[in-house]
């Protein structure tokens, strides 16, 4: 080929450069086709919510409508995601505290309070080990009241994040219950709720007198297996103020503030797999604005549940995997979760409530390249923010906080 | 080149109008190297090797070789009698015949040898579809840490590593009695005492795409590998922990890759090599094949000096430069030898690793700092290598890579059945029409420095 042939070949080519580009692919198939994207845990390289101390396992949305996280790790942190901004601005450690699992509550005068326990993910040479022995010496799991009002009026101007900082404007309201570990932690009109690890006990913490009432284990002698007790990894508060979690069997309880009684549900069990009945424990629950609990169990199922009929129906297993660890709804009505067990792959689904069918929704994979790009293998958490935005947290030595936008 | 091949829809367009422009440098033949090859028993078999190549003390060479959907094996080559051995099939020996289940399909990451004498290695998956089986009961069930003792003859799998995930990365601190690896797909950083036999998981270094090759270990034990956009993390044994460390390798930005993997988004190294004393380390940078000196020792997270550049001489300064690949070590003379992806003409890029259908050596003395072309590799009967995979230097000097040699047309395998191991080589029409009728095997390649030319 001479010099002029080349010349004008390339010059085709240039031309039709545009054409060859939008032919070529640049991400992989597998890669989320949602509208999905993530968010690093600060400000990279340096102002993130370190290895090891980064796995999202709690989200709640405050009420001045930032997304509020907690993590678990060698330290606990919180961190901020105001959607104005739109990126994670981690606000300090716990001292002393090693997990953060969905124990973040939100309090209408704006404060965030934090349930922390012993991290309970181990490495696989602590596994076997008695779950006990963990808890010997151990003072309890720690109840904080943030205030994000008076952090933000506390930061300087132009401060740099600073995970290395212990939390600012957080109070500690001490133990909730002595020895035990906070694993759920919900907000009701002026209390907490929360359920405890190993002992399952369910308690009430009255936020006018700062007193803490424990009403007791939910469940009974542990299984020493997975689950290792039949402990709620969720609770709800229904329409009425009444909250919601289950016990052995999977048997629903709820505890009625205006008598401060808890009830056993004996007979209303969530699904699960014929025989795997007393393995089941709630993952995941979550208020509809027609009333109805939506949950998602241990075996993978998702279920509906109405609080007035008291009548659970099973509305199928969307996931050939084991756990659902996130459940939201979307400004359209339509349930979002995501699934999955230890070790394996996250998944989202869909639950489109006007057609009763479900959707698969991919897995979390974010391929920005050459920019960045993620799949998460575990998430633990899931939230709709006001906007009708999805966040997701991803567990894991290095995590990323998803951001999912549900409407196409 | 046809007009045919010139306009397939796969956006080497661009790249190729530039060669067009700049057109090959002159109708003379390319400088060559000629190195001697050794074919592998069943050599019909064997597809692949990556990483694993390792000359043991007693000068005895162990090349892990790959078998996409079947058992992987260990070739055993002695110099001393010119003879090539087997070690067995990987999927057998680790118990996994008949189960149905995704095999031992490679043996992928850096075989060691212990202060015992004894060579370790590790077993690894093959076709990885897409991350939608992970982790189904007839998927993976993980990689095997494995030992061979030449004394006895005898394999020995010391059990399942992580479940799910294949060894992709290996390496060893001897004086400890440690196999470290990384992780595909987790990316999980695992350590392995042999003492005790037990596995321990650090969790999680990096994303799926970007994790190394390759890890090394400094005199002090500590392992480093990347965590992200070429920065280093340190696994230090007395602390039991993982820094990930802001220090980097010296990187050009590449901008949109038009030509290579698409989907890599990172900056790693791709090879390291350390010096006697451990004191030092030599990356091989992945984007630009640039050699790095690291020094662990200066200050908190150790210096970085970038030596020169390794990609052949033809795409120096330039921006199309093929990924870098493993087939990088030190020799006794204390000269770094690679062979790196290259192109004899103006044919297309290979759409996986760059460069075209040719390798080439490289060399840097240490000493001195003077690097050298050595020209495109070719074997017996002016054959050409190409991929190059793996190296490693024995005590008298000789270098051995592993790479595939084109064949005559009608032996040996197919190119356009290559596998695409991690199903993220997607225009597999376009390999088939470049590759088409060509054919390779899988060879040894022996260097004796001074005496090729």
């Amino acid at each position: 080929m001479n010099t002029n042939a080349r010349i004008s070949l390339a010059i085709v080519l240039l031309a039709l450069a545009p054409t060859l580009l939008a032919a070529q692919e640049t991400t992989m198939y597998s890669a989320n086709p949602l509208r999905l994207d993530l968010r690093v845990l600060g400000h990279p390289p340096l102002d993130v919510i370190p290895p090891d101390e980064s796995a999202i396992t709690s989200l709640v949305i405050g009420a001045d409508g930032s997304l509020y996280g907690g993590t678990s790790g060698k330290r606990a942190h919180l961190f901020v995601l105001d959607p104005k901004w739109g990126h994670v601005f981690p606000l300090g450690h716990l001292p002393g505290q090693e997990s953060i699992f969905h124990a973040l509550a939100a309090a209408p005068d704006g404060a965030i309070y934090i349930g922390t326990s012993l991290l309970n993910q181990g490495r696989i040479d602590e596994q076997g080990k008695d779950v006990l022995q963990r808890y010997k010496g151990y003072s309890g799991g720690h109840v904080y009241r943030f205030e994000p009002a008076k952090e933000l009026q506390s930061r300087k101007r132009m401060q740099t994040p600073d995970p290395s900082r212990p939390l600012p404007s957080a109070t500690d309201l001490g133990v909730a219950v002595p020895g035990e570990s906070i694993v759920s932690l919900i907000y009701g009109d002026g209390a907490l709720y929360g359920v405890t690890f190993p002992g399952g006990h369910f308690f009430v913490t009255d936020l006018k007198t700062w007193k803490t009432v424990d009403k007791g284990p939910v469940c009974g002698a542990p299984l020493n297996e997975q689950p290792f007790r039949s402990i709620p990894r969720a609770l709800v508060l229904d329409a009425k103020g009444r909250v919601w979690g289950t016990g052995d069997y999977g048997a629903l309880f709820d505890y009625s503030p205006g008598t401060a009684t808890l009830t056993h549900h004996r007979d209303r069990r969530i699904p699960s797999e014929m025989g795997r009945e007393y393995k089941a424990i709630v993952d995941a629950l979550v208020l509809n604005r027609d009333g109805m609990i939506y949950g998602g169990t241990s075996d993978g199922f998702i279920f509906r549940f109405d609080p007035e009929t008291m009548t659970i129906q099973n509305l199928g297993k969307p996931i050939w995997q084991q756990r659902i660890r996130g459940l939201a709804f979307s400004q359209d009505g339509d349930l979002w979760g995501v699934g999955g067990e230890p070790g394996g792959s996250a998944r989202v689904f869909i639950y489109r409530t006007r057609t009763g069918s479900f959707e698969s929704g991919g897995m979390l994979h974010v391929n920005r390249t050459p920019y960045y790009a993620w799949l998460a293998y575990e998430a633990e958490s899931m939230v709709a923010g006001p906007d009708g935005t999805l966040f997701i947290g991803e567990t894991g030595r290095l995590a990323h906080l998803y951001v999912l936008y549900p409407w196409k | 080149m046809n007009a045919h091949s010139f306009l397939r829809p796969t956006g080497l367009g661009l790249l190729l109008a530039g060669l067009a422009l700049g057109g090959p440098a002159s109708g003379a033949a390319p400088k060559a190297v000629r190195l001697e090859s050794r074919t592998f028993p069943n050599p019909m078999v064997w597809d692949s090797n990556y990483t694993a190549c390792l000359v043991a003390s007693d000068g005895r060479v162990y090349v892990g070789l790959n078998y996409h959907g079947g058992g992987a094996s260990v070739a055993v080559y002695d110099p001393r009698t010119d003879t090539m051995r087997l070690l067995g099939d990987m999927n057998r020996i680790t118990g996994q015949t008949n189960l149905a289940i995704e095999p031992q399909a490679k043996v992928h990451s850096q075989i060691s040898e212990g202060a015992d004498g004894k060579i370790y290695f590790g077993t690894h998956l093959s076709a990885f579809y897409g991350f939608a089986t992970f982790p189904s009961p007839d998927a993976y069930p993980g990689g095997h840490w494995m030992v061979y003792d030449p004394k006895t003859d005898v394999v020995t799998d010391l059990g399942i590593a992580l479940k799910g995930n294949g060894l992709l990365t290996m390496t060893m601190d001897p004086k400890r009695g440690r196999l470290y690896a990384v992780t595909y797909p987790q990316a999980h950083f695992l350590y392995f005492d042999l003492a005790t036999g037990k596995t321990t998981d650090m969790g999680q270094v990096q994303n799926w795409d970007a994790i190394g090759r390759t890890l090394a270990v400094d005199d002090l034990g500590r392992v480093y590998g990347c965590w992200g956009q070429g920065r280093l993390y340190r696994y230090d044994p007395e602390k039991d922990a993982i820094e990930n460390l802001q220090i980097r390798l010296p990187q050009r930005e590449v901008g949109v890759p038009i030509h290579r993997a698409y989907w890599e988004t990172e900056q790693t190294f791709t090879a390291s090599a350390v010096s006697p004393d451990r004191r030092k380390i030599y990356f091989l940078e992945t984007g630009s094949s640039y050699l790095v000196e690291y020094d662990p020792h200066k200050g908190p997270e150790g210096e970085m000096k970038l030596l020169d550049q390794l990609a052949a001489d033809r795409y120096l300064g330039k921006r199309d430069v093929p990924y870098a690949m493993i087939s990088f070590c030190r020799g006794p003379d204390n000269v770094i030898y690679y062979a790196n992806n290259s192109a004899a003409g103006a044919e297309d890029v290979t759409p996986y690793w760059g460069g075209g259908m040719a390798a080439g050596l490289v060399t840097y003395d240490l000493e001195t700092g003077r690097r050298e072309d050595k020209g495109l590799i070719q074997v017996e009967g002016g054959l050409t290598a190409v991929h190059p995979n793996a190296a490693s230097a024995a005590p008298d000097g000789t270098i051995y890579f592993v790479a595939h040699v084109l064949e005559p047309e009608g032996k040996g395998r197919s190119v356009s059945g290559l596998p695409a191991d991690l199903v993220l080589e997607k225009d597999t029409d376009s390999k088939k029409q470049m590759h088409d009728g060509r054919t390779y095997t899988l060879r040894l390649l022996i260097y004796h420095p001074g005496k090729n030319r």
